[in-house]
């Protein structure tokens, strides 16, 4: 307090000494012309200086006598001399982008640090790859974006969006999922307005992971909210109104290719049957559209708006800044009667008190609305789990009608049609998640150099979901009258779930340059822990379906339903990192935390994760220095241990849980063993070695950045099948040893014509696993994948197909397949144990399950007002196995087929792609015949947009106003059947991912 | 500084507790942890009704197709009939029942350590524990044969045991029985225990195993073991035995899985019932077992004057209109028409349904809790005829204890003439029981037994059919392979899951 008094007084003095001056006025702006808000303009060689406003304009008394010159800078750009004339009183200046960003900081685990100064593995992005995409959830936003990070998308589903993010590919054989620490809370990313992203860093290896010790083992994603900044109050609006459209659909055959095919499988089962279950003279009636054919595919997939509002204002002083967002997301589904609304309210506010005191308070409260069908059924009545709808458009062919010619809902097979249970017509679920988050953060400098800090961050989250199933008729579609199914039980489930998170940290920051030397240290000690609980009523038999309360409901004590459960974990640690580096050239980090888990019995608990690195800028070595090519050249090593705690909770304890029996009609309370505990088990370590490089070339015009790593995960934390002798379920075991490999290559190219600049980036990445011990029982095969020495983890397994047999002969000439196995039918090879009989033990490795080779492209480019951005994506390749009703016609007796099995073998046909027609069960064991490679390239997102020139809209006092078209997921390039490649293995019924076209608007002033 | 001391004191605070490590313990909050449990006699009572959940339920009704009784057009089931199942086969796992075993297991090594549990108490639930044992023993050598013998919880470094022989696994599971049956109660005091395991019920597992394992005379003595009960006798009304309100009300049944309205219910007449009424077909069947049942005048159809082929359904054994629904009847209020309804002609490929067990079925009925039959003591009276005749031939016991069935039914006694001698009193013993066991899911283990099935499932099979009204529709062609499929191969996933554990030698 006392230096800044001081230093007023004698600028005020200054002020006093040198009377003659003038006023200089004028914008500080980039080369696209826009204004730089809070650019600092000094005058040269005094302390006198001032900031730019929010519309970069600034104003600034100089002495008129003598000549002198400004320099305006602004991290991110080159700094600038600006010499004025002696009776200049206007400056217009321009700042160029700083290729170098010298100054750039990216967050890691409990700080920042220059980026220039990173040893270890660490991608990042700003708020401007993910601004103005129409992702609803942030983790979208990173699919194609860092070297080594996979994202994958299996769900749609507005609100619920299935995402998995995996990092450098697979190092366990159980699964490690990515830590996600928003703000310094671990947590999902659900309900984050990507909108008030700052950055996001990925920290990849276990030296930069470490920190996060015992959790860190499948990477740790860092997400940065905005904060305000100091200068004039800035008030922004970014908003667009979309439309969305399913990506990739397949087609199911219409009634008449149904019945044609139907009747085709049926004798190709049994050649003399004359059991059809359709006659010639229905087929020619679906023929001729006398009998109706449905779209069922097209009747539940639609396309559903999408628009978001967000408004932020934000600005500060030197005590104090603040940051405020409001967002509004509404998101129609793209199926029939689903939806999502979400509010976002974020404040992010700092306040200096005195000068050692600093306070950081963060509040964000994110209500959401989820809608969907009703799932909500009672015993034996029709499965409604949101998978069965979706389900429903492929199981049952066209020959089905949804409405009955007078527009009843139809009967399906006699029984109740999913698609009137899906729709409004049968009830709704309505999910609302409040999440509640915040933060408070002290910062107390101690010394010059010293500072200690306390946190406490929390989560409240409360869900609501409240579930109705209406009553309903199916009407028989022949005779437009016959009830043939009586949906006549209405219900309704309400349930409540409540959970906690706490966090409480306290962090030791030592700072100290000694000459050449500079010294950085972290102390720090966390707790973290966390409850839930959740309870949920239903009953049955309402007397209307207008009333949604649980007393509405049957009296009948037998109908109701009541459940809770409750759960509870904790962590506590201990963790420092050292920091150290000589004239910015030699650099070396070393880390270690101490991991303390509920999860885990007394006597194993605590697990101790070092990790030590170090690097070089050989660019600032003398022999490099003011090389005309190279300008940054860094070399990066490292080496760590992270580990893995992923197991269900209470695995060390052995719990009874209860059923019932009904003995004489009447309920008996049963007991059992739930679960199989170990009370040894332990943490997962997985320890990693990073070399990384980071090169600048021709003034950071084409940027390098690669790393090679080689991981290696011991006592995996595995549940290996047990001989089912055994009698209980499998026991979570610290068993298995895993390397995997793999690297990661970045470029970028950054230039600029003029008025014309660019970018061009793209990334390749690749990990390969390879199994070095399984442990327990050894190779491990589970259904249709095995895990074995030597190989990937859970490769496909099955038998190898050779493809179709043409001949009696060749069919006889085979080992024996099945007893009606004939032309037509999928050949398989033989490959050991007995000759003449395809058997298990012809089963083969039919290939790794792990997507190989991601990859990812970006090309940016500006001229004037213009700007256009593109951004694909793209995985090399994949074996994905889509099975029965997304794999082959005709699943079952009851099933239909896509448009793409109509070309399967026929004698007239032979060289067709799909075997004989069956629905029996030949043909659909699981082979090689059944993999398709899913390698695809996504044009993820295209971005055009003007923006209007400032002389324009300087009068309106708006700082920037850009309109843009946008396209998400707008070009699919695959060879996967049917389907959309990213598509998870299996029967189809997944919610379909999205195409979005929009058109969006930003607004700052 | 005031400040930093607070920060000092958090930090102290923090670290002092940190030292502590009840911060780190957390128990279940959702589940007694078994630290708790063997306490108390409720406990073990609790235990055992869990292994209840695993007898023979109305599940079993697949066994029906899988036999010359029925077809499905299920494609998970219908395998076996038609003989393309596969080790990976779902339904190949359908009775792997070691989890039951190990839950009982438990109970026989844990219940000593629950202290002031009476003795009586202590066998009985030991012996229903045995029982239960026992009987999955007999589900599973009697479908896999060799299968391993686990009679003690095991450790699960030592679980991966390769096969015993049938004989040995059978042996083990007669010792069971023979321990749990003086120890079982007759009948239970409170009818609250109805579905418990009585004396009677073990004698009847001891019964069913034996035969299965032509054991007769020790067979015959079991099943006349249970006759001198004096606690079961043959229910008056056929057709009662197999409705919901009749549930734990007869004399006849012995042991039945326990169902109960809106708590605990089964879908059987969904597979039994046709299409009009909400059914799905699932069992339909066939013209063999049809045309097993009688003519009213105790002479087989082709036999007897009082059998006409235009109208097959007219003159028949009294249960024959109580185990089948016949085309163009009026069931649950609506007419079955497999002529003139579109629906129900392309689900019924064989015309015919079964009646028993859904006979009280309503339209549209969505679930229901009749109590599917374990054992009852026409099985045991037709298991002692059987046995007894197979020993020592035809005498007066085996005659009378048949003469009650047909009595019961409505149709004459046995011939005794006509079924004079072993082999032919065999056929009849073994038709009767085709007959009155009808949809009860026994008949596949019967031809597996009777080593029949190579020429019962070895064959194309058809509709029933009347001239001019129902068309004869040729629906399957089935193969049996008697080198392989006498026997089921054990599921794959068990293979897969151990190192010891070889497939049967035919499915190799």
């Amino acid at each position: 307090m006392k230096r800044k008094l001081f230093c007023g007084l004698l600028m005020l003095l200054c002020l006093r000494v040198v009377a003659q001056e003038r006023a200089v006025t004028g914008t500080v702006r980039d080369a696209s012309g826009s204004p730089l808000v809070g650019a600092s303009i000094l005058v040269k060689n005094t302390t006198r200086g001032t900031t730019a406003d929010a519309n970069g304009k600034f104003s600034l008394n100089v002495p008129t006598s003598s000549q002198v010159t400004l320099v305006a800078s602004i991290i991110g750009f080159v700094t600038q001399e600006f010499p004025l004339s002696a009776s200049q009183t206007s400056a217009e200046i321009t700042l160029n982008e700083d290729n170098k960003k010298l100054d750039e900081l990216v967050v890691v685990g409990y700080g920042t640090q220059k980026k220039i100064n990173l040893t270890g593995a660490v991608g990042s992005i700003d708020a401007k790859q993910i601004e103005n995409r129409p992702v609803t959830n942030v983790a979208q936003a990173l699919q194609g974006r860092i070297p080594g990070l996979l994202v994958t998308q299996t769900g749609g589903q507005p609100g619920s969006e299935n995402i998995g993010l995996r990092i450098r590919g697979i190092s366990t054989l159980n699964g490690n999922d990515v830590l996600v620490i928003v703000d310094g809370i671990a947590m999902s990313m659900q309900n984050l307005n990507p909108n008030d992203i700052e950055s996001i860093s990925v920290l990849k290896d276990a030296a930069s992971a470490a920190i996060y010790g015992a959790r860190a083992s499948g990477g740790v994603i860092l997400v940065t909210t905005k904060k305000g900044q100091a200068g004039k109050t800035r008030v922004t609006y970014d908003g667009y109104v979309g439309m969305q459209t399913p990506t990739r659909m397949p087609k199911m055959v219409n009634a008449y290719q149904h019945a044609l095919l139907f009747k085709e499988a049926e004798l190709n089962d049994n050649p003399n049957t004359t059991a059809l279950t359709y006659t010639d003279a229905d087929i020619e009636k679906y023929r001729t559209g006398e009998l109706p054919s449905s779209d069922r595919l097209g009747y539940l997939f639609t396309s559903a708006p999408q628009t978001q509002h967000n408004v932020g204002i934000s600005g500060g002083n030197e005590t104090s800044n603040y940051f405020i967002s409001l967002g509004y997301l509404k998101q129609g589904g793209i199926m029939r009667n689903t939806g999502y609304e979400r509010f976002n309210i974020r404040t992010n506010n700092n306040f200096k008190v005195g000068k050692r005191l600093d306070i950081g308070i963060m509040t964000q409260f994110a209500p959401s609305l989820q809608k969907a069908p009703s799932e909500a059924t009672f015993p034996n009545g029709p499965t409604r789990a949101l998978n069965d709808y979706i389900f429903e458009a492929f199981r049952r062919g066209s020959v089905y009608p949804i409405f009955t010619s007078d527009g009843q809902w139809a009967s399906v097979t006699g029984w109740a049609n999913r698609f009137g249970l899906e729709s409004e017509d049968g009830g709704f679920a309505r999910e609302r998640l409040n999440r509640l988050t915040g933060a408070i953060n002290v910062n107390y400098r101690i010394f010059d150099g010293l500072s200690i800090r306390g946190i406490y961050s929390g989560k409240f989250d409360q869900t609501r979901r409240l579930d109705y199933s209406k009553r309903m008729k199916f009407i028989s579609p022949v005779d437009l009258k016959t009830v043939d199914f009586d949906y006549n039980t209405n219900s309704m489930l309400t349930a409540n779930q409540t959970n906690y998170q706490h966090n409480l940290q306290l962090l030791l920051n030592y700072e100290k340059t000694l000459g050449a030397h500079n010294i950085t240290l972290l102390g720090g000690f966390s707790r973290e822990w966390n409850q839930d609980f959740q309870e949920t009523v239903g009953r049955r038999d309402f007397l209307t379906d207008e009333i949604y309360v649980v007393n509405a409901g049957s009296a009948n004590t037998q109908t109701w339903t009541t459940n809770g459960s409750a759960s509870e974990w904790a962590i506590q640690s201990f963790f420092g990192r050292a920091n150290y580096n000589y004239k910015g050239k030699y650099l070396a980090e070393a880390i270690v935390r101490y991991d303390g888990s509920s999860r885990f019995a007394a006597p194993v608990r605590w697990g101790v994760f070092p990790s030590f690195s170090a690097g070089w800028r050989i660019s600032d070595e003398n022999f490099l220095k003011d090389n005309r090519i190279v300008n940054e050249l860094k070399l990066r090593a490292s080496w760590g241990q992270v580990g893995n705690q992923n197991v269900a909770l209470y695995q060390f304890a052995s719990s009874v849980s209860t059923g019932a029996y009904y003995f004489n009609g009447l309920p008996n309370t049963t007991a059992f063993y739930s679960g199989t505990p170990n009370p040894d088990l332990t943490w997962e370590t997985k320890r990693t070695v990073n070399i990384g490089v980071d090169a600048g070339f021709w003034n950071n015009k084409l940027q390098l950045t690669a790393d090679v790593f080689q991981d290696r995960t011991k006592g995996i934390l595995l549940q290996p099948p047990v001989p089912d002798t055994y009698g209980r379920g499998r026991v979570f075991q610290n068993v298995g040893v895993v390397d995997n490999k793999g690297w990661e290559i970045e470029l970028r190219h950054l230039n600029q014509i003029g008025t014309f600049r660019y970018s061009v980036s793209a990334q390749l990445s690749n990990a390969r696993e390879t199994v070095v011990d399984v442990g327990g029982q050894g190779t491990r095969i589970s259904g249709s994948t095995i895990t074995e020495v030597g190989y990937g983890v859970n490769e496909w397994y099955g038998w190898e197909a050779d493809g179709l047999f043409q001949t009696e002969e060749q069919v006889k000439a085979s080992p024996f397949q099945n007893v009606k196995t004939g032309p037509g039918d999928i050949k398989y090879v033989e490959h050991g144990g007995n000759a003449n009989t395809i058997t298990a033990d012809d089963r083969v490795h039919l290939g790794r399950q792990t997507p190989q080779y991601l990859y990812g492209m970006n090309v940016n480019l500006s001229w004037k007002g213009f700007d256009l951005a593109a951004f694909g994506q793209g995985i090399g390749s994949r074996l994905t196995y889509m099975s029965s009703l997304a794999g082959w016609a005709f699943d079952n007796n009851l099933a239909s087929a896509l448009t793409v099995h109509l070309d399967r073998w026929t004698p007239e046909t032979p060289n067709a792609t799909y075997p004989k027609t069956r629905i029996g069960g030949v043909n659909k064991a699981f082979s090689s015949y059944n993999m398709q490679n899913s390698a695809y390239f996504r044009l993820k997102n295209i971005q055009l947009g003007y923006s209007l020139p400032t002389a324009l809209i300087e009068r309106l006092k708006i700082t920037r106003l850009r309109v843009y078209v946008s396209g998400e997921n707008l070009l699919t390039f695959t060879k996967l059947a049917a389907f959309d490649p990213e598509a998870p293995n299996g029967s189809g019924n997944f919610y379909p991912l999205n195409k979005v076209t929009s058109l969006g608007l930003n607004l700052s002033f | 500084m005031k400040i930093f001391r607070y920060f000092l004191a958090l930090g102290l605070l923090c670290s002092v507790t940190a030292c502590q490590d009840d911060f780190l313990e957390t128990l279940p909050l959702n589940a007694p942890s078994d630290k708790l449990f063997w306490k108390t006699d409720q406990d073990a009572i609790f235990w055992i009704n869990q292994a209840y959940r695993d007898l023979p339920g109305a599940g079993d009704y697949v066994f029906n197709a899988m036999s010359d009784d029925a077809y499905t057009p299920t494609t998970a089931n219908g395998v076996i009939a038609n003989g393309t199942y596969e080790t990976t086969s779902s339904i190949v796992g359908f009775k792997w029942g070691y989890s039951t075993i190990r839950h009982c297991l438990e109970l026989l090594a844990r219940i000593d350590e629950i202290p002031n549990m009476s003795p009586e108490l202590n066998k009985r639930l030991k012996g229903e524990a045995q029982f239960i044992i026992a009987l999955k023993y007999m589900e599973m050598t009697t479908l896999y044969h060799d299968v391993p013998l686990v009679d003690k919880v095991l450790p699960l470094a030592e679980a991966d045991i390769p096969k015993s022989s049938k004989e040995e696994v059978v042996k083990y599971a007669l010792g069971l029985l023979d321990t749990a049956i003086p120890n079982l109660p007759v009948r239970y005091p409170s009818a609250a225990d109805n579905g418990r395991i009585t004396k009677g019920a073990a004698l009847s597992l001891k019964a069913r195993l034996l035969l299965y394992n032509d054991r007769w005379a020790e067979a015959a003595a079991a099943a006349k073991a249970v006759m001198d009960l004096n606690e079961y006798q043959l229910h008056p009304k056929f057709n009662e035995l197999f409705l919901t309100s009749f549930n734990n009300k007869t004399k006849e049944v012995i042991l039945a899985y326990q169902y109960a309205q809106d708590l605990s219910v089964h879908t059987l007449q969904f597979s039994y019932s046709f299409y009009q009424v909400g059914g799905t077909g699932a069992s339909l069947p066939l013209p063999d077992l049809v045309n097993s049942f009688e003519s009213k005048d105790g002479l087989p159809i082709a036999e007897s004057p009082l059998y006409d082929p235009l109208k097959p359904f007219e003159n028949r054994d009294p249960r024959f209109a109580q185990t089948f629904i016949t085309p163009f009847e009026i069931f649950a209020g609506i007419k079955y028409d497999p002529v003139n309804n579109k629906d129900d002609k392309t689900q019924a490929k064989t015309y015919i349904y079964y009646r028993k067990y859904i006979a009280d079925m309503v339209n549209q009925q969505r679930s229901s809790w009749v109590n599917w039959i374990i054992f009852r003591y026409a099985d045991v009276l037709l298991m002692y005829a059987e046995a007894k005749n197979e020993a020592s031939g035809p005498d007066e016991t085996v005659y009378a204890a048949l003469d009650q069935i047909r009595t019961r039914a409505g149709m004459p006694k046995v011939d005794r003439a006509k079924y004079g001698t072993q082999a032919t009193l065999r056929q009849f013993i073994r038709n009767e029981r085709r007959v009155e066991l009808a949809a009860e899911g026994l008949r596949y283990y019967d031809i597996l037994r009777w080593k029949i099935a190579d020429q019962v499932l070895n064959k194309t099979v058809v509709s029933f059919t009347i001239p001019g009204v129902l068309p004869l529709q040729n629906i399957e062609k089935r193969v049996f392979n008697p080198a392989k499929n006498y026997v089921w191969p054990l599921p794959q996933t068990a293979i897969d899951n151990t190192k010891n554990l070889e497939q049967n030698p035919a499915w190799k």
